[in-house]
């Protein structure tokens, strides 16, 4: 293991290690562009060049590999000069257009000057003017002016989705970013160019000028559109926010983990926030002489009597429930009502890839499946069989998702069914009863991944006009049909 | 006229050199029956002992640079840099025009000793004519047994591929021509790894220039010490100069390393055109920082020059009269580097750009003393930041020129007011 010094500090890495990254591990932060953890490195801004002993040239940390006994100066007059001059070159033709630009406060480019820049003015001749909106992706915009050509974005295309649609087109200060053969970015990843991009160079138009980026808050949390369990951020509205938007999820962007590097795909990061549209706020009756909306009591006490007889009641769960609430459901239908005949389904397997999607849309069939046993799908399609033969007086849906499978819906319009769900969806009218709940961005919980790994995420966001928890209604079901449940099992749970 | 050997030249005159029967009948080939009658390990030590100096430019010692390549990795591959682009030197086509077989048996004689059984010339895209003569010579060579299969009857078979460029000068930085090989943009390479241990298609590489393996069969005919006897200690050999500009006999002059520039300006390239006196010369092509005319004194091998803050490069010698006004000269200079950076790094690519723009508008004639100082500190901004060595070269000359002609500038603006 080779054993180096960094700016007076002693440290010692794996072999190969770059410089970079031993200066990370030894809590000093050499400032960069075009490098970024995820990718190979390029070596091409220039920016976190630093002094190695013995060689009389500046070196790219991020490319240069430690050695043992190295004695590198990070900080010395002549790296702060590099640093210096680096930025002004990156500068000189730089639009400075941060006030409109959505990638101000967590640009790189904002970052370097406030840390090591030059606060000399240069004598400055026309700039060289680029354009300003490339559509370089359906939702991708592309700003050549703001671009400082660090390929990350060239890059992250080669390497993490293979796919190549961008490439840099042209010679000298002629270079810029161009889609490929003019086809332009599409794959499931391009979300991420949005985030790799150090500058404001790439924006998504899922985010241009929606808000400044201080004014929100990231809430971490774990993606539940597939069996991966992407780590995210949601981005909500923070403390001060100060337009008067109704928007309530700003952002989806990758928190790093193991499970997913530095990546998302672009369902996750797009598809997530409609989860939160269309949303329920009161119980409704479906009757045959109209539809109307009522209380909790009125909605809860019109299906109460049918758990009387727990063979005649069938339950169907959802995949995308967490741990928490499958344990209740188990706890109170199946151990204290009785009730056997619970089944889960969820959203239909999607196609996957070998980079992060799985083909199970559902966050946490694992979970149920630790909880209920590995044959809980068997045991679901026996539940859909009985509901066939007429068995059931009372049905329970639990959960937006499970309209995907038909099965569900075969004896709805027969049985008196009653679906907890967050919002509106073109089968809603044929049931009985429904009940609001809170959506994904409103609970906290666990969900286990495809690989069974337990992930905790907190709530991201308020609920939604109030509208009560699973938990909260299972347990006025639970004591309205006579059921007393010990509030600390409740909360245990 | 001479008492030193010529080398490179020695088929020069001859008429038609380049006919492989014409070039045997000169003793052509010899060195390669030669040298597969020797074991690898003695050719390469031969050339260690020649002292023969990289004549692309970088000047890196031959015999070193092939000992780098790590004896368990195959296949290895040899690159031939025919891609001459630097501003003034015509000494690589010259070459390639008049005597190739002494290029192919160098080859040959390398990829032996080295073991490898392909090799890439990469050729300038301009020279049309010159890759097929080149490529006709090849032929010849195979024809003859000296390349393919099993040549001269010798467990040793080779492949030379004659690669077109496509006009970037760029592409003759070895890693650039490396990528550009692959069919890839020429951008230079990030440095380590080397050529050496990781090069072409990612195996190692050996890459010289065509007037150092034009040296090797002449190295191996009379062995290392004589070559190294020849030049100055550490830097063996005769050069080919290539001097062009205000001089009465531009030309290339194959002389011993090491020559005074001042006798090669002066006798060999006959001094200053029409009598008048000399202001400046590029000792190194248009990448090696200028000389003034009383600097001139001075021994051109790479060390004497690099002492004085220049470099001997590919050896090819610009002179400039007193009638050269060297804000044309610095105008040139920054239209050659903003027009072939690549773009890749930060510092050449803003600071050709910056340069291009700083200069023009000096041209224009509406600039101020600020922005000779601005010039100035852009180009020591690009000294020593770059990923490859042009963006160096070109901040590195631009900053000589004002530093050593300020006073042409200053007088300039002066006059316009």
């Amino acid at each position: 293991m080779p054993f180096l010094i960094i700016d007076g500090k002693e440290i010692e890495v794996k072999k190969g290690t770059t410089i970079l990254e031993a200066a990370k591990l030894a809590g000093i932060e050499i400032p960069h562009f075009c490098y970024h953890p995820g990718l190979k490195p390029a070596g091409t801004c220039r920016m976190c060049l630093v002094e190695i002993s013995g060689n009389p040239k500046l070196q790219t940390a991020c490319t240069t590999e430690v050695q043992d006994g190295m004695v590198v100066n990070t900080n010395s007059p002549a790296v702060k000069k590099a640093r210096e001059e680096v930025l002004s070159f990156l500068l000189y033709d730089h639009p400075l257009d941060c006030p409109i630009c959505d990638k101000a406060g967590e640009c790189l480019l904002q970052k370097n000057y406030n840390e090591h820049g030059s606060t000399e003015i240069p004598v400055k001749e026309e700039m060289i003017r680029r354009e300003k909106k490339v559509f370089i992706s359906e939702r991708l915009i592309l700003d050549r002016e703001r671009c400082v050509l660090c390929t990350r974005c060239v890059r992250f295309l080669e390497e993490i989705t293979g796919t190549r649609e961008l490439l840099v087109s042209k010679r000298g200060d002629n270079s810029e970013i161009d889609i490929f053969q003019g086809i332009p970015v599409n794959n499931l990843y391009s979300g991420n160019l949005v985030d790799i991009c150090p500058v404001g160079a790439i924006t998504d138009l899922d985010f241009r000028f929606k808000a400044r980026v201080w004014f929100l808050k990231e809430i971490p949390s774990v993606c539940p559109l597939c069996g991966r369990g992407c780590n995210i951020f949601i981005d909500v509205k923070g403390e001060f926010f100060p337009s008067l938007s109704k928007e309530r999820i700003f952002r989806i962007r990758p928190r790093y983990s193991e499970i997913n590097k530095y990546w998302i795909c672009d369902i996750g990061r797009y598809k997530l926030a409609e989860l939160d549209k269309n949303r329920i706020a009161n119980p409704i009756l479906l009757e045959p002489n109209g539809v109307r909306e009522v209380s909790f009591e009125e909605a809860l006490m019109s299906f109460s009597h049918y758990f009387k007889e727990p063979d005649k009641v069938a339950i169907l769960s959802s995949y995308h429930l967490t741990n928490e609430e499958n344990q209740l459901i188990k706890m109170i239908f199946y151990d204290k009502m009785g009730i056997k005949n619970i089944g889960y389904t969820g959203f239909r397997d999607g196609k996957g890839d070998n980079i992060l999607l799985v083909s199970d849309r559902n966050p946490n069939r694992k979970g149920v499946k630790k909880l209920w046993g590995d044959d809980i799908e068997k045991r679901t399609q026996e539940v859909f069989q009985l509901m066939r033969r007429g068995n059931f007086n009372f049905l329970l849906l639990i959960g937006d998702e499970i309209l995907e499978d038909e099965n569900v819906f075969l004896s709805v319009r027969e049985t008196f069914t009653v679906w907890i769900l967050s919002r509106y969806n073109e089968l809603y009218h044929n049931v009985r009863v429904i009940l609001p709940m809170r959506n994904f961005f409103e609970k906290e919980g666990t969900f286990t991944n495809i690989d069974g790994i337990d992930q905790s995420f907190s709530s991201a966001l308020p609920p939604f006009k109030n509208v009560p928890s699973l938990k909260d209604i299972i347990s006025q079901i639970s004591s309205l049909s006579g059921i007393k449940i010990e509030k600390e099992l409740c909360e245990r749970s | 006229m001479s008492d030193f050997p010529k080398i490179i030249t020695q088929n020069f005159d001859i008429e038609n050199a380049w006919d492989i029967n014409v070039y045997i009948e000169r003793g052509g080939y010899k060195a390669l029956q030669k040298a597969l009658s020797m074991k690898p390990e003695e050719i390469v030590e031969e050339v260690k002992k020649a002292c023969l100096r990289g004549r692309g430019g970088a000047g890196f010692p031959a015999g070193v640079k092939w000992g780098f390549i790590p004896k368990e990795i195959k296949p290895r591959y040899l690159c031939v840099n025919a891609d001459e682009g630097e501003p003034g030197t015509f000494k690589d086509r010259n070459i390639l025009e008049k005597d190739p077989h002494r290029l192919i048996e160098g080859i040959v004689i390398t990829c032996y000793a080295v073991g490898i059984n392909k090799a890439f010339i990469y050729i300038r895209g301009e020279w049309r004519k010159i890759a097929r003569r080149l490529e006709r010579a090849i032929i010849e060579a195979k024809e003859k047994g000296f390349v393919g299969k099993n040549i001269l009857g010798k467990d040793f078979s080779l492949d030379i591929l004659v690669h077109r460029g496509a006009g970037a000068y760029i592409c003759g930085e070895e890693t650039a021509l490396m990528e550009s090989i692959e069919g890839k943009r020429g951008l230079p390479r990030i440095k380590p790894p080397f050529p050496a241990t990781k090069g072409l298609f990612g195996y190692p590489t050996v890459i010289n220039n065509v007037e150092t393996l034009s040296n090797i069969p002449s190295i191996v005919l009379n062995g290392g010490d004589w070559f190294a006897n020849i030049g100055v200690p550490g830097d063996g050999g005769t050069r080919l100069f290539a001097v062009s500009g205000h001089v009465e006999k531009p030309g290339v002059y194959e002389l011993p390393v090491g020559t005074k520039l001042k006798e090669i300006i002066f006798r060999w390239a006959g001094g200053i055109k029409d009598g008048k006196s000399l202001k400046a010369v590029f000792p190194g092509g248009i990448s090696a920082p200028v000389l003034t005319s009383d600097e001139i004194d001075v021994s051109a091998d790479y060390n004497s020059l690099q002492k004085i803050g220049s470099m001997l490069g590919s050896a090819a010698i610009i002179v400039m009269d007193e009638t050269t006004s060297m804000i044309d000269v610095l105008d040139r200079v920054v239209a050659f580097f903003h027009h072939e950076s690549c773009g890749q790094c930060t510092p050449c690519r803003e600071g050709t750009s910056i340069l291009k723009r700083k200069v023009s508008k000096f041209m224009k004639g509406e600039s101020s003393q600020e922005d000779i100082d601005f010039i100035e500190k852009t180009a020591n901004s690009m000294i020593g930041r770059c990923l490859c060595p042009l963006g160096d070269a070109c901040g590195l000359q631009v900053a000589t020129i004002i530093r050593k002609f300020r006073k042409e500038f200053e007088e300039s603006l002066k006059k316009r007011v």
